[in-house]
């Protein structure tokens, strides 16, 4: 029979460190207040990138715009030109907007993919919305088929929507009638994509040359189509996903020790799937069906932000959203930029600037 | 003796396998080890997760009064926990975070302040002997250091009914004993039950206040591990022929020789 110990074991105690003097206490606890302090920083200076870099596309364009005039077209001073108004309030405000938010949304529905999903390659693209959502623009585009009473602008946005949020419940319908985990969800989401490339070139093959143009235009990924009402949509539906999706953070790191240590320590993990799921399908199917077809933010922002500050969801979630966000804006600026006189598509520009950078981060971190 | 945990005639299964039909064993005491044993796919992973509530199971698991199986998974977790055999690879998160999170995500550390939380996950790592590897990377470490964490993540919650799943199995002598003599502190300072899978029976001879040996018939044996663990009850469950003998320090310590040939 072992004797009862006098003194428990220290981390029977509340605040085991208490006793002891007070420096000793804070030299022990340092490491991890710095390491937060850092990531805390890091978060920041994410935040300060992404404005930087939305100010300047802001004043990018073929029209010349300083910030003074950026300044007074905004509170309405003098000395600016009313065709100067007008463009900032319904052509460059607009646009950047767009690109933040759709970066923010596309980055933080990524980022719950890759933890509910426990695969870093998981992205509201790999589960087929965006296959899904292209057909169902091609639906429009190509055969003008939609919901009937729309006027024909919101066509195209509407199909795009219901056919990504329709492949998301799909899948879940299919996950939850076949019970399985992240595996058979990442399975189906491969059939999916498969599924609706193959539907969306049947609608190719019969398409008229001018709508085949307009098709191929949209799933490049474009966001000089979007308005204010596109954008107070998007803000509104990232105001509502990230807050839920941070109350839970505490969940979503501990998902990262596996579904079985997850359960045991008291995470509803289907549930936490589910709706992880539904804010995931909202964010990407809103993102496509504005812009179209852009990929890779959703990939490579969560995997910036994981090389960033790690997987603990109360910095990787911001600094996946961050990220996204001035990935996509930075996207918008080169698209201006690298060729004088052309607007590219900034689907095609988030790759061509996005894989570098992103290489750059994954060799400098080998060898590192 | 105070509370304890009564399992009795426990079914578990798979949609088309019963693991576990009709298990049930004497009381378990609070402040005892159990230690289950056993050949390999006799069932000890499936009993330990369905106390957990990982596995729907049938019968009854008393303890204070209540069947754990029956409570609410928010409710069981902060009774129970369940320690898997392995912390997966590719996490970016440091040992002091893994430890930190297990406690965070519990109704009890949902309110606690950083310090607080911290100082506990610094204290369990200290008397686990990893203290100095807080700040590192979980992917850098070794497998023994791994299963230390893991250990860790579940000591720090403090449950009253602590399920391990082969905690020794990556580890050398000395992190063994460091090991269980961590998990007999927790059972003896809270009063907790501690029910371990082992493979080493000389370290469930040397550890466990009672020992399981389950085959897949079933209970093959339970009771004292010196009165269990018999050379025939061996022989028989494992196949293999088995002595046990007296070391010089007065311990039984058992023996395989060969397999038990036709």
């Amino acid at each position: 029979m072992m004797p009862a110990p006098e003194t428990p074991p220290p981390w029977t105690h509340p605040m085991p460190l208490g006793a002891g003097p007070q420096t000793v206490r804070d030299q022990r606890m340092r490491p991890y207040l710095d390491m937060v302090r850092r990531r805390r920083f890091l978060v920041a200076s994410m935040a300060g990138i992404l404005v930087v870099s939305f100010l300047l596309d802001v004043v990018t364009g073929p029209v010349d715009m300083g910030f003074g005039q950026l300044i007074g077209a905004l509170f309405g001073l003098e000395g600016v030109t009313p065709s100067e108004t007008v463009i900032l309030w319904s052509v460059r405000l607009p646009q950047a907007l767009t690109a933040v938010l759709v970066g923010a949304a596309l980055a933080l529905a990524g980022a719950e993919m890759q933890t509910i999903l426990d695969n870093p390659l998981a992205s509201p693209f790999t589960l087929g919305v965006s296959a899904a959502g292209s057909f169902g623009a091609a639906l429009a585009v190509i055969l003008g088929a939609g919901l009937p009473g729309l006027p024909p602008i919101w066509l195209v946005p509407v199909n795009a929507f219901l056919f990504a949020f329709g492949s998301v419940l799909l899948l879940q319908a299919l996950a939850a009638r076949c019970g399985g985990g992240s595996d058979r969800l990442i399975l189906f989401g491969i059939a999916m994509v498969f599924t609706f490339n193959a539907l969306v070139a049947l609608t190719q093959f019969v398409a008229s040359e001018s709508a085949l143009q307009q098709f191929v235009f949209w799933t490049m990924g474009s966001i000089s189509r979007t308005g204010w009402t596109e954008v107070a949509v998007l803000a509104l539906a990232v105001a509502v996903a990230f807050p839920a999706s941070f109350a839970v953070r505490w969940q979503l790191t501990a998902l990262r020790f596996g579904e079985d240590r997850a359960r045991s320590f008291g995470v509803p993990v289907a549930r936490l799937r589910l709706v992880a799921l539904l804010r995931v399908s909202l964010l990407a199917a809103l993102a496509v069906a504005f812009v179209g077809t852009i990929g890779f933010v959703g990939l490579v922002a969560p995997h910036i932000a994981r090389l960033l500050v790690g997987e603990d969801h109360r910095f990787f979630l911001p600094a996946s959203v961050l990220t996204g966000a001035a990935v996509l804006s930075l996207a918008s600026l080169a698209s201006k930029l690298l060729v004088t006189g052309v607007l590219l598509p900034i689907g095609i520009v988030t790759s061509l600037v996005g894989i570098p950078v992103f290489f750059a981060l994954i060799v400098g971190r080998r060898s590192g | 003796m105070g509370k304890a945990l009564e399992i009795s005639r426990l079914c578990v299964g798979y949609p088309r396998r019963q693991v576990i039909d009709d298990l049930s064993l004497p009381a378990l005491a609070c402040g005892t080890i159990t230690a289950v044993v056993g050949p390999n796919a006799a069932g000890k992973t499936t009993l330990l997760r369905a106390l957990a509530g990982l596995l729907p199971a049938g019968g009854e698991a008393r303890y204070d009064g209540g069947n754990i199986l029956k409570l609410k998974p928010a409710q069981r977790a902060r009774l129970v926990t369940y320690m898997p055999q392995a912390l997966p690879q590719g996490v970016a998160l440091t040992v002091i975070e893994a430890v930190m999170t297990a406690l965070r995500v519990s109704s009890a550390g949902r309110d606690a302040s950083g310090r607080t939380i911290q100082a506990c996950a610094g204290a369990v790592l200290d008397r686990l002997g990893i203290g100095h590897l807080e700040m590192s990377a979980i992917d850098e470490l070794s497998g023994g250091q791994r299963q230390l964490v893991s250990l860790a993540q579940a000591i720090v919650r403090r449950p009253a009914i602590l399920l391990l799943d082969e905690p020794t199995s990556a580890l050398d002598p000395a992190h063994q004993i460091g090991v269980m003599a961590a998990v007999k502190d927790h059972v003896a300072s809270d009063g907790a039950v501690a029910m371990v899978v082992l493979h080493d029976l000389n370290l469930a001879l040397r550890w466990a206040d009672t020992v399981v040996l389950l085959t897949e018939g079933g209970v093959r044996a339970v009771g004292r591990a010196e009165d269990a663990l018999t050379s025939a009850v061996l022989s028989d469950a494992y196949g293999v022929v088995a002595r046990v003998e007296q070391s010089s320090l007065g311990r039984p310590y058992v023996l395989f020789d060969r397999i038990v040939g036709p």
